[in-house]
């Protein structure tokens, strides 16, 4: 009896040990969900390289479609990293793909009545950073909210857009600026430099210099900031003239790519532009807007697009599809997020 | 802050001064109305497109040289908003109400109201069929429309072979088209490989960009199909575009509306090689000559559908455009 009975310490020694083996366990598993959670979406981009790659691997795999994919996604990747900025300091910005369609139909109008390219293509930058400023006024300095007054600026500019083209479809744009949207640099469409050099700049700006970090201290928690002694209204006008300048950019591309521009040609790249940001912040770890997340979810779109125009899947089951994958990948990452907190 | 205040006021001010003016300016247009001008109600769903900006403005010039007083709606393919512009224009007892290139379908609300008013609603391609609530409705044929331009691809691959179709399938117009040109393709030997919907019109023509190179990489050299179908010239032009960007060698692309961009590609002797222009002259006189005599004697047309064959264009005669 007295060996084999077991004193309160002997049966504290395999609790223990259970107990460590258990908090080992969950040690693991939490830091297994958490690499699942911040990478999840990444292998969720890579599963889909891998299964397109499978069921055609001679087309999807092939240098050619890889160029066509990132041609594809250019401007979208342009309008996702400056969307990314506006997220990042806490707002979205809802009149992106109108601004985009406004400066490609001020560049295109501009060249068609006879104005050199330079200063069509400055004065389209140029609206792109008024649309930005108003935005960022009516925001940072009227305290609007940036759902109100993003769809507000996206109505107006719409219409602007409308009174420039005259409702019709501008074309015959002179070769050097076609260049832009069409040209190609070392076997690569010139749209896929332009959209890395954008991506680097934001990316560099955000983690490198005092701006990004402000923007990020805005985003995170706007009080703090600002008893820190940032000028929190200064950044968030910023983060919107930036991403009216981007967005501007993007419609010179499109415009270019196209060699024509309409009064709603950049419209549809708003809601991708916030869905591929959504995206991409589900490979951060704290949930927040990132670039290279971003452009993870600009990949997801352009891919499952591509992809499946390959196979030859009917439009409105692409479009199904990619409101499935979205809302499966915020999903996944709001669920674990809850886990491991 | 004190400045942003100012700034916050005097938007708000400027905010008020313009929807009063706005309000201001349909006060005025009623109280215009003296009976005697015929009052027209225009409405439409997609003024951003080419061909409907331009039929539209057509029948607003016209009816404005005969002195009519014209007001024109686009909801922006809103039909919840049509519907009610037009119940709208019904409470303003309008003479004439008419309809530029909406679904005969999503406006039923709106025109069987104008029916019950007695007011008459005249249409401008709004409807491929007869449908006895409009006293008339002038639209292109679809059917000849598509036969035209399906006719040059097959035309230049006299052997048969593959197509691509690029369609918009909620334009009852432009789904009629569709249809006709997959059956006269699979009468002359061709297979239809692939057969896209856009999905949003606004950006057609990247749509249809993307779709086609996206293909065209699938299916590279012997592989390619021997043309493209579009069922309206922006998808046709993102076609062309697509086809000289992936170097394809013998692809041809017809669409239609006859658009000016798309007269200007098939000038280049590329693959674009037709378009058939929608004869909106002879569709608005119509409309405007008919509505003319109901304001002059109160009669109404015995037949209230015709349709009117476009013009195809192609290499031999786009240099006349």
């Amino acid at each position: 009896m007295s060996t084999a009975q077991k004193t309160p310490l002997d049966e504290n020694v395999p609790r223990a040990t259970a107990s460590a083996r258990t908090s080992h366990v969950s040690r693991h598993s939490a830091s297994a969900l958490q690499l699942l959670k911040s990478g999840g979406t990444v292998l969720g981009f890579l599963l889909l390289l891998a299964a397109f790659g499978v069921l055609r691997p001679e087309t999807f795999l092939s240098l050619g479609n890889m160029r066509n994919v990132l041609e594809q996604v250019a401007i979208l990747a342009i309008i996702a990293a400056v969307q990314t900025v506006v997220m990042v300091v806490g707002g979205f910005d809802l009149s992106v793909g109108a601004t985009a369609s406004l400066s490609g139909a001020v560049v295109a109008q501009l060249m068609v009545n006879g104005a050199n390219t330079l200063t069509a293509v400055a004065a389209a930058l140029a609206v792109g950073v008024l649309v930005g400023a108003v935005n960022g006024y009516l925001v940072a300095y009227l305290k609007l909210s940036p759902f109100v007054a993003t769809l507000a600026t996206m109505t107006s500019v719409s219409g602007m857009a409308f009174i420039v083209t005259d409702g019709t479809t501008l074309y015959g744009l002179p070769e050097g600026f076609l260049g832009l949207g069409q040209g190609r640099w070392l076997g690569l469409p010139v749209p896929v430099f332009v959209a890395v050099g954008v991506a680097l700049i934001v990316w560099f700006v955000l983690h490198s210099t005092t701006l990004g970090r402000r923007w990020h201290a805005v985003g995170g928690n706007d009080e703090v900031a600002k008893l820190s002694g940032v000028n929190v209204d200064r950044m968030r006008f910023t983060a919107f003239v930036v991403a009216g300048l981007g967005s501007s950019l993007a419609g010179l591309v499109l415009t270019s790519r196209l060699a024509s521009a309409t009064a709603t040609s950049g419209d549809p790249y708003m809601l991708l532009a916030i869905a591929a940001v959504f995206l991409g912040m589900t490979v951060s770890r704290e949930g927040v807007a990132n670039i290279v997340g971003t452009l993870v979810g600009v990949g997801i779109l352009g891919v499952l697009s591509n992809g499946l125009n390959i196979l030859g899947v009917s439009t409105y089951v692409q479009q199904f599809l990619t409101g499935l994958i979205i809302v499966a990948a915020v999903a996944f990452s709001r669920l674990s997020h809850k886990r491991t907190s | 802050m004190r400045i942003n205040k100012m700034f916050a006021l005097a938007a708000t001010a400027l905010t008020g001064t313009l929807t009063l003016t706005g309000c201001g300016g349909d006060a005025a247009e009623s109280a215009a109305d003296s009976g005697d001008t015929p009052q027209v109600a225009v409405f439409t769903a997609s003024y951003a497109t080419p061909a409907v900006k331009l039929g539209v403005d057509m029948f607003e010039d016209q009816a404005t040289e005969k002195g009519w007083e014209v007001s024109v709606s686009d909801s922006a393919n809103d039909y919840n908003k049509l519907n009610a512009q037009v119940q709208d224009a019904i409470s303003r007892d309008v003479d004439a109400i008419v309809m530029g290139y909406t679904s005969q379908e999503k406006a039923s609300l709106g025109i069987r109201a104008a029916n019950e008013a007695d007011i008459p609603v005249f249409a401008i391609d709004a409807g491929v069929e007869p449908w006895d609530q409009y006293t008339l409705n002038v639209t292109s044929d679809n059917t000849q429309l598509a036969t035209d331009s399906a006719q040059a691809i097959i035309e230049a691959n006299p052997d048969g072979g593959q197509v691509l179709l690029i369609g918009w399938d909620s334009h009852p117009g432009i789904r009629a088209r569709t249809v006709v040109a997959e059956q006269l393709f699979a009468e002359n030997g061709f297979e239809v490989v692939g057969n896209h919907q856009i999905q949003s019109p606004a950006a057609a023509q990247e749509e249809a960009l993307t779709y086609v190179q996206d293909y065209l990489q699938a299916h590279p050299g012997q592989d390619a199909p021997e043309g493209v179908w579009a069922g309206f010239d922006a998808a046709g032009l993102g076609a062309t575009q697509a086809i000289e960007s992936a170097g394809a060698q013998d692809v041809v692309v017809a669409s239609m509306n006859g658009d000016d961009f798309a007269i200007e590609e098939i000038k280049k002797d590329g693959p674009f090689v037709a378009t058939v222009l929608q004869d909106w002259p002879t569709i608005i006189g119509k409309v405007v000559t008919s509505m003319d005599t109901y304001f002059t004697d109160g009669s109404r047309p015995e037949t209230n559908h015709v349709e009117v064959p476009g013009t195809p264009i192609t290499r031999e005669n786009a240099s006349q455009y």
